[in-house]
């Protein structure tokens, strides 16, 4: 019994002394985690006791006076990792200490490996779809246009134009305010993206608010939503770089100041910019929106700068070009007022050689023609605009000027050795106002007034042979439009009735003093086109929910005058054009248009005497009046799926046009002359486009592939001969950008495309061109930067037979600052400077020579503030 | 005296909060099956700092915090009467779909938020708007010998039972921030994959990003009742089991007569179950 007891207390005394045993083996790892910047304890640091094979032992986080106590088993070989976002990490081998244990930690970043959060990068609210910019940029951009290229839905034209969904945008707005028109350009090359906080498209905007609800409209519109560092403020940023090219020889520059204030009641935007790197400013200078002028007035005189290869601007571009651009926005009271005012010069040269060789029997005959031409514009601009933009009322007047002056020169050496000038100034001024006035909620009654005056003289001179010709054209008009118009709506349903009319006053000379003798005809000319037009359109539109119906039937009577060139006319023109829209979800929408037309010709084509265009061509007018027909059909869908970043948009294209007239060629020696004869012309065109983007966030990139075909056909029937014509063409694209890591992006694009012409059955061979751009991005760290890009083209020229050609460029560029940025660029690293090819026929070779941009280093300076 | 200490006290906390900072927004694709056996996706974003985090549906807080504005509410109405016209004679399929792509339709309701040793949560079931606090338990996580590789970062595999389900989860020390989807946390880094063991309920992160923003108040468009954790999930079943009943319940004691084949539709199917089933 005693035996059993004691046997039993010896297994508690065990089985105690086992329990200490084990107790005393347990290493009570713990500490405290401290700031090493100001001692203060760290809450909330991840402690992680890890073996000696790596692996986690044990875990635990400090609490709220930065302790922690972790008890573990063992500690030899042991490590324990202390982390915390915005800390470095400490690693401590636990081999070695006593505890408690005081970790400091050292501020410090945790450079996380970013994947964009998806959610946020496309948003829709309604008609709106928000892109956030941020999320689309990559380090190498620059302005907000480098970044809209890269958002599914919208694209971005070499010219700078904006489309959303294979459609042209109505308005480009910067914080609400439309203070550029369509010169929006000069704030897609200027705004850095850096001040965008997101990027807004409006759907079916109906930028007269007077209108919304009555009228609807089938364009969006885009909105900048700038970040609050850019608002209320005024930013500005400047780039100057200067360097030297191996081609043409000399000095290199390229500078840009922007400055920008977006502010509650004023809005400016003044840029300056001036280049002779290729860089083409037009695109800072085009309106987008304007409206076809009414003048109508078009240059007989058509000597222009020989053609360039089909590469892009910067290959082939010698220019040095200016740009000044200075636009304000005043709010006062409910109106606003603009006033955009720019100067453009620009300096073109351009130089050709064509070597033709004909393999003849005793010999063969090489003919060279070499051209060297300049042109000199200088473009000047206004445009002062009042708008008062409400719900019961629209008022808005708009007053513009633009002057241009253009002046040309080039020289031909070959066959007919020659120089050719052109003086080539335009003038134009017009007003154009309008008033909109709502009533009763669904009254509407407009007034527009439009007036326009164009003067477009003309100067050609000519020196063949030492002999000098000289002819000037004096052109001038003037349009004037009146209109009034009533609409009302009932249940969705809008009845319109607008009544106008229009005069046109336009009178031409030219005096071509010296004609060659071998040319038969006159070579004067004293024209009147005149015309008083009276007209009435009748519309109607049903919009109700998700579809709408739009009828237009305008007609209208049109008296012509010739001042007895010709005999006076008085036309009926009727053109009726239907559209509908369907659009059942937010995703989808469809639209179909159609119409049918009478449109009188061109009214610069009558005229009895000689024109010339240029040193061996001249034109012939007709003393006949003309009327052309036409009908079209189109028809074209969108879809989008915002959460997935899935934009896609379709259309097809039908037209045909009947043209009484043919245009005929007629050689008198060296010289070609163009009339217009009697023909009967029947055209048919076929046209289809599609085009998808996604956005692909695993690494923050986006893609887009686009197709077309076209198809042109055209019977014509003149001086019983029948050519009938068929050209087709098709053509497939595709872009991808992204940024993969943190370290690296880059942006591929493909294009190719296919075409062939075919006379009276017999086809000429499909000719194909090509073209591959490429550019990569790497971040080795985030104060340096470095950029290779380059371009392959491929170009047919006769069946199988190719030119290729590669042009590399690199960019190196150090950020001192968030103000202060440095760049070293080398473009067209491999200095190709020409673009040479030969092409072969059984009796003959034809050689072009073009000039390329060489190698060229600049090296830029970029501030900011 | 009560009242004024509790205003006090919600002051404080809601002052508290605004002073939240993120240091990490990711955003995480959940992808459930719910109680009626229904296949569903629902993006969700985590805002998280420092013992402290945000979990939510971009979308539902951008509508909440525009109905809390004047305009706001008027478009939301205007949109909303819009939305019912399209919603006339579609099929309930079509109708689900519609409210969920509709900027108007309110697809996700659920709101976490943490705050130090709290979550608290906005959550509705069939329109019955409801929030509550609870505090954060101790989790017991094993960790695991496996790892995967999400979003780029190296993960640890960790198992852990909680709210009723066996949650396995992946989690980066690479990125030292205690917080997960909805309310798994309680690891030495952020977890970026989860799953329960029946594979109903899987959350998996999509995106991350650093940030340095205030984490944004919960906008409360709706009247939400205060209840508990336990009452809330009894609620909610109760909508899967008496549909009917919470029909009526809802209108006040005298909502719509519901077909059988409707009543079927509704109910909780077998095999399936709400994304916590420690309410018995």
């Amino acid at each position: 019994m005693i035996l059993q007891l004691s046997k039993y207390r010896f297994i508690a005394f065990s089985a105690c002394l086992l329990a200490v045993i084990t107790a005393v083996a347990q290493v009570n790892v713990s500490g405290k985690v401290v700031d090493k910047t100001d001692n203060e304890p760290l809450t909330g640091a991840s402690i992680i006791v890890k073996g000696a094979d790596g692996k986690i032992r044990k875990f635990a986080t400090s609490k709220g006076d930065g302790s922690f106590a972790i008890s573990v088993p063992s500690i030899e070989g042991c490590r324990i990792d202390v982390t915390m976002m915005s800390f470095a990490k400490q690693s401590i081998a636990l081999d070695s200490v006593t505890f408690p244990l005081t970790v400091y930690l050292e501020s410090g970043s945790i450079q996380l490996k970013e994947v964009a959060v998806k959610a946020d990068r496309i948003r829709e609210q309604g008609d709106t779809i928000t892109y956030n910019v941020g999320s689309f940029a990559q380090q190498q951009d620059r302005s907000i246009g480098d970044v809209l290229k890269r958002m599914p839905g919208i694209d971005v034209a070499k010219s700078g134009k904006i489309q959303y969904q294979g459609e042209d945008i109505n308005k480009f707005y910067i914080e609400g305010s439309d203070l550029l028109g369509g010169k929006y350009g000069i704030a897609t090359n200027g705004i850095s993206h850096d001040d965008v906080g997101a990027v807004e498209v409006m759907e079916n905007h109906q930028p007269m608010q007077v209108l919304s609800g009555i009228s609807f409209s089938d364009k969006a519109a885009i909105n900048l939503k700038l970040k609050n560092k850019a608002k209320a403020t005024w930013t500005f940023h400047g780039d100057a770089g200067g360097g030297y090219s191996w081609q043409p020889d000399g000095a290199v520059w390229d500078g840009e100041m922007f400055a920008m204030a977006v502010m509650p009641g004023f809005q400016n935007i003044t840029t300056f910019r001036t280049n002779n790197t290729g860089e083409n400013l037009s695109s800072s200078s085009t309106d987008f929106f304007a409206d076809r002028r009414h003048t109508g007035l078009s240059r007989y005189v058509g000597v222009g700068l020989p053609g360039v290869p089909s590469l892009s601007d910067k290959r082939t571009l010698f220019n040095r070009s200016f740009l000044v651009s200075t636009n304000s926005l005043w709010k006062f009271g409910r109106g606003e007022f603009k006033a955009n005012i720019d100067y453009s010069f620009n300096r073109v040269t351009a130089d050709a050689s064509n070597i033709t060789t004909y393999f003849l029997n005793d010999g063969n005959r090489v003919i060279t023609e070499n051209r060297s031409g300049t042109d000199h514009t200088h473009s000047m601009s206004g445009k002062f605009i009042y708008e008062l933009n409400q719900k019961t009322a629209f008022i808005n007047n708009t007053l513009q000027t633009n002057i241009d002056w253009n002046d040309l020169s080039l020289a031909t050496t070959g066959s007919i050795p020659n120089s050719q000038s052109a003086k080539l100034p335009d003038y134009y001024v017009t007003n154009k106002f309008k008033l909109i006035k709502r009533f009763k909620g669904s009254h509407l009654v407009t007034f527009q007034s439009v007036n326009e005056w164009e003067s477009l003289p003309q100067t050609l001179n000519l020196d063949i042979n030492g002999e000098g010709f000289r002819q000037h054209i004096s052109d001038h008009a003037f349009y004037t439009h009146e209109s009034a118009a009533y609409a009302f709506n009932i249940k969705g349903i809008t009845l319109s009735l607008e009544g106008g009319i229009k005069g046109y006053l336009r009178s031409m000379d030219s005096q071509l003093p010296d004609m060659p003798t071998e040319l038969p005809g006159l070579t004067e000319n004293v024209v009147n086109t005149n015309y008083v037009t009276v007209y009435a359109t009748p519309k109607f539109e049903y919009w109700v929910r998700r579809v709408n119906l739009a009828l237009n039937l305008p007609v209208s009577y049109a008296h012509y005058t010739f001042d007895k060139a010709i005999a006076n006319h008085d036309e009926v023109y009727f053109s009726p054009s239907l559209s509908f829209n369907w659009k059942p979800n937010n995703r989808f929408s469809g639209t179909m248009r159609g119409g049918l037309g009478r449109s009188p010709m061109n009214l610069n084509l009558i005229h009895p005497g000689l024109i010339m265009t240029n040193y061996r061509t001249l034109k012939a007018g007709t003393e006949q009046f003309y009327n052309s027909s036409s009908q079209n059909v189109s028809a074209s869908v969108s879809y989008k799926h915002t959460r997935h970043g899935l934009f896609a948009n379709g259309m097809v294209m039908h037209s045909w046009t009947h043209v009484p007239y043919t245009m005929a060629q007629q050689l008198y020696g060296d010289y070609v002359v163009y009339s217009y004869a009697d023909a009967k012309n029947d055209s048919k065109m076929f046209m289809a486009m599609g085009n998808i983007g996604k956005t692909l966030d695993f690494m923050r990139g986006s893609c887009n592939v686009n197709g077309s075909f076209s198809r042109n056909e055209s019977h014509l029937f003149s001086q019983s001969q029948a050519v009938n014509s068929v050209s087709t063409g098709w053509s497939v694209g595709g872009k991808i950008s992204g940024s993969p890591c943190r370290w690296f992006s880059f942006d591929y694009r493909i294009d190719y495309s296919d075409s062939r012409l075919s006379m009276n059955g017999l086809s000429e061979s499909w000719l194909s061109t090509m073209e591959n751009e490429l550019g990569l991005t790497f971040i080795p760290h985030r104060k340096w930067q470095w950029t290779v890009s380059g371009e392959h083209y491929r170009n047919e020229l006769t069946e199988n037979s190719y030119k290729n050609i590669v042009l590399l460029d690199t960019r190196l560029t150090y950020q001192l600052n968030k103000k202060i940025e440095f760049a070293a660029s080398l473009t067209n690293i491999l200095d190709r400077r020409s673009y040479n090819y030969t092409t072969y026929s059984e009796l003959s070779s034809f050689e072009s020579q073009r000039q390329l941009r060489g190698r060229q280093l600049l090296f830029s300076i970029t501030l900011r503030k | 005296m009560k009242k004024i200490l509790f205003i006090l006290t919600s002051l404080f906390a809601v002052s508290y909060l605004f002073a939240q900072k993120a240091q990490i927004k990711v955003g995480y694709d959940y992808h459930f099956f719910e109680p009626r056996g229904i296949e569903k996706h629902q993006d969700f974003i985590l805002l998280a700092g420092r013992d402290c985090s945000k979990f939510y549906n971009g979308h539902s807080q951008w509508l909440d915090s525009t109905r809390c504005t004047k305009e706001g509410e008027q478009w939301y109405v205007q949109q909303g009467l819009v939305m019912m016209g399209e919603l006339m004679n579609k099929s309930r399929e079509d109708r689900e779909a519609i409210l969920n792509s509709s900027p108007v339709g309110h697809a996700v309701n659920l709101y976490v938020v943490r705050n130090k040793e709290e979550f608290k949560v906005w959550d509705m079931v069939y329109h019955e708007y409801r929030k509550y606090t609870e505090h954060i338990e101790e989790r017991n996580w094993t960790i695991e010998d496996s790892t995967k590789n999400i979003l780029g970062y190296e993960c640890i595999m960790a198992t852990a039972d909680y709210h009723g389900r066996k949650w396995t989860v992946w989690f980066s020390p690479e990125v030292p921030v205690n917080a997960g989807p909805w309310k798994l946390l309680g690891l030495p880094g952020l977890i970026l994959e989860a799953v329960d063991s029946t594979g109903q309920h899987h959350f998996t992160a999509n995106g991350i990003q650093a940030v340095k923003i205030d984490i944004p108040p919960v906008y409360e468009p709706y009247s939400y009742e205060n209840t508990t954790r336990k009452k809330f999930l009894e609620l909610c079943r109760f909508r899967y089991d008496n549909f009917q009943s919470m029909s009526d319940m809802h209108f006040g004691g005298n909502g719509p007569r519901h077909s059988q084949e409707k009543i079927e539709y509704e109910s909780g199917k077998d095999g399936f179950d709400l994304l916590e089933t420690d309410y018995k």
